[in-house]
């Protein structure tokens, strides 16, 4: 065995189940509300009690359309269903309805923004992944275990519901990228009302695929190293967790000159990211896929026109929309990925838009304010002030207004963050009010300028209790300072200027105002009293 | 009149398919190669006299070998035990009757026929998504066990205890001892 440690890189797909958003079932009349009285939307077709048959809900058929169109996907001409055989408790028929050779879709993809740093709230990626296929599906029952007694509760309520199966290809290479991946499509699928992407409700599962490879690929082949699946995952944060525990459990078992074994992993641990292999070697699943007799093919086609009737253009939707506000708004990942930009109307952008362009700032912004200014703030201002569902125009402050707002505080050198926090909540208690006026009259412009900072920190240096106080600090700034312990030293330093900052209200600027504080006590002359 | 009509109606599906089922050169065909003139032959796609033909089995691939793996994969694929030595013979009996399927060739241009609406062109019919309430009792009425409306399960996919391949492991060794008993007396 070598010495030299191989770099792995993981290499992920995932099967993506969401169950989509109709009254009834894929394949019956059976209500689909969620928590209802045990075995209450329960048909014979259900059931599978003999003399039934199945018949294509509509709706369903419709809601995958648009979630393929809203990905690019390629709608096949004609598209047919199949059994999945396998004996299963809460699968009464012991086949499952699927579409194995003839799916609706396939070959679509998904834009997204990713954070490949979780130290650095600010650094940000983007991907694409590849949508290979897109179905339609049964859901099955549900099975509670009593391991006392040895038996299952049966709860067939969710047997029947329609699901939407999309299969990723292996583009994605960790757990940050996954997560990424599925909260852009949950909020597409919210966006597109076909799904409500709930995954703790179990609305949206996900599975994922994890195999490694070396890192560079090696040269003259594509080959993809033998995969994991991963399931019980029910958060985001547990999905990437998961998916980097089995990439680091793969990449150890390699570089220990062993073999990954192909099997299924439950996850077992939250917080860890670990998961356990459920299945032993000796398993062989043979589905058996065998063409739905009961159900003649397919034509999408000529269910489009409905399909696509309400579709957004892909610039409202929020890969799109994400798209936008990167580029041509510079918002940093944290706000693109706050599922407030996926749910706002699209007012609320339309109104961001006109006051940028009030505000006469230069397009694309680079600065990474504006999302902060707008998603954090303003909206938070309208969530905090005027309730959940409040659009943008609601608060009453006009375009020109909330321009002369980004205006002012866009530009470091005319008011710091905290004096705009403060004026825009004035603002909304007084809608009317222009903010430049309004600076002006309460004197909140940054003070910029040396000598003036100087005198204004003497001021403040000299009022009773701030020198009393703090008179053992000083004590033993200057121990520090002749030990030659700067660190200790610039921590009192740090602590006096928060107490000026806070004193002045944050109307100096804070480089220089830190610059002053330091020279100042270096000298350890008390400046004189102005 | 009515004889015009049915030559000028709309071509169904099944009048695209060749005249008779078998070609002309096969003798076991007693059906004449064309109707008579101005008559259409009724019974398209049923030939006139029985077209049988035995198949010698070398004609057939190589048999499938069905080990005691393949056993114990078919009885947890069908949940049915094979409990007798006698079980694999008639598997592999049944596996060698529908070998025969193997000797038709149709060719790549003709797509496989899932159900006879397909070739019709009928379409896949949709219902309007509109729920209807559901019956809780009748849907219990069959179940052996139930408990506060749930049905009752065995837990998980257990094999059973006394899976089909250890028993015919055993019974092929007791035939094996049976054997040399009776050779050896």
């Amino acid at each position: 065995m070598s010495g030299l440690k191989r770099l792995w890189q993981g290499v992920i797909g995932l099967e993506v189940h969401a169950q989509i958003s109709s009254a009834s079932k894929l394949f019956s009349a059976s209500p689909t509300a969620f928590n209802m009285p045990v075995n209450t939307q329960v048909s014979l077709f259900d059931a599978a009690i003999p003399g039934t048959l199945p018949v294509l809900n509509q709706r369903c058929v419709e809601l995958a359309l648009k979630t393929a169109l809203a990905l690019n996907c390629r709608i096949n001409d004609v598209s047919a269903f199949d059994r999945k055989h396998y004996f299963y408790a809460d699968m009464p028929a012991g086949y499952q309805i699927t579409q194995h050779f003839r799916p609706l879709a396939n070959h679509g993809r998904l834009e997204f923004y990713w954070q490949p740093d979780d130290n650095d709230p600010t650094s940000i990626a983007e991907s694409v992944a590849d949508i290979v296929q897109l179905q339609l599906e049964q859901d099955s029952g549900r099975s509670l275990h009593d391991s006392e007694r040895q038996l299952s509760l049966i709860d067939l309520n969710r047997a029947g519901v329609a699901l939407m199966e999309l299969i990723t290809g292996p583009t994605l290479t960790c757990g940050a990228e996954a997560a990424g991946f599925v909260r852009e499509l949950v909020d597409l699928l919210r966006c597109l009302g076909a799904c409500t992407g709930s995954l703790a409700e179990g609305a949206l599962r996900v599975d994922a695929n994890v195999s490694c490879r070396p890192a560079p690929p090696a040269a003259g082949g594509s080959g993809l190293g033998v995969r994991t699946e991963i399931k019980n995952i029910n958060s985001l944060a547990a999905l990437a967790r998961a998916i980097d525990f089995e990439v680091a459990r793969q990449a150890a078992v390699l570089d220990a000159g062993g073999e990954v074994i192909n099997e299924t992993r439950a996850l077992a641990d939250d917080a860890t990211g670990r998961s356990v292999s459920m299945r032993d070697k000796e398993r062989v699943q043979d589905y058996r896929f065998m063409p739905e007799p009961n159900l003649p093919p397919l034509f999408p086609s000529d269910l489009l026109p409905a399909a696509s009737v309400d579709l957004p253009p892909p610039d409202q939707l929020p890969p799109g929309l994400r798209r936008r506000l990167r580029q041509e708004l510079g918002f940093s990942y944290q706000h693109l990925a706050s599922s407030v930009v996926a749910a706002r109307p699209l007012a609320d952008w339309r109104y961001l838009d006109a006051a940028v362009t009030a505000a006469k700032l230069s397009r694309p912004v680079t600065s990474p304010h504006l999302g902060r200014w707008f998603v954090h703030c303003f909206l938070g201002n309208c969530f905090r002030l005027l309730g959940e569902s409040a659009a943008a125009e609601d608060s009453g402050i006009s375009v020109e207004s909330f321009g002369a707002f980004l205006s002012l505080a866009m530009d470091c050198a005319m008011i710091s963050e905290e004096v705009g926090e403060r004026l825009l909540k004035r603002m909304f208690a007084q809608p009317s009010m222009d903010p430049l006026a309004e600076v002006q009259r309460l004197n909140w412009f940054l003070t910029r300028n040396p000598t003036e900072v100087a005198s204004r920190f003497s001021q403040f240096f000299h009022r009773q209790d701030i020198a009393s106080k703090n008179l053992d600090q000083l004590v033993k700034y200057g121990k520090f300072k002749l030990r030659g312990n700067s660190k200790k030293a610039s921590v009192i330093e740090e602590r006096f200027l928060a107490l000026f900052m806070e004193a002045t209200e944050y109307t100096v600027d804070r480089t220089v105002a830190a610059k002053v504080v330091a020279d100042i006590l270096q000298s350890g002359v008390a400046p004189p009293p102005s | 009149l009515p004889r015009a009509l049915l030559l000028l109606g709309p071509q169904r599906p099944w009048q695209r398919l060749p005249r008779h089922l078998c070609s002309s050169s096969s003798s076991s065909c007693g059906a004449a190669d064309s109707p008579p003139a101005g008559r259409r032959c009724r019974h398209r796609l049923v030939p006139d006299a029985p077209t049988w033909r035995n198949v010698a089995d070398s004609e057939l691939p190589p048999p499938t070998a069905i080990d005691s793996d393949t056993i114990a994969l078919l009885e947890r694929l069908s949940l049915v035990q094979f409990d007798t030595a006698d079980t694999v013979r008639v598997v592999a009996e049944a596996v060698r009757f529908a070998d025969e399927l193997r000797l038709v060739h149709a060719g790549p241009e003709v797509e496989p026929m899932t159900s006879l609406p397909e070739a019709w062109g009928w379409r896949c019919p949709l219902r309007a998504d509109t729920p209807a309430e559901q019956p809780r009792t009748a849907v219990l009425s069959n179940a052996a066990q139930t408990e506060e409306h749930y049905f009752v399960a065995p837990p998980g996919n257990i094999a059973a205890k006394d899976s089909g391949r250890e028993r015919l492991d055993r019974l092929a060794e007791g035939a094996k001892s049976k054997a040399s008993r009776s050779s050896r007396s």
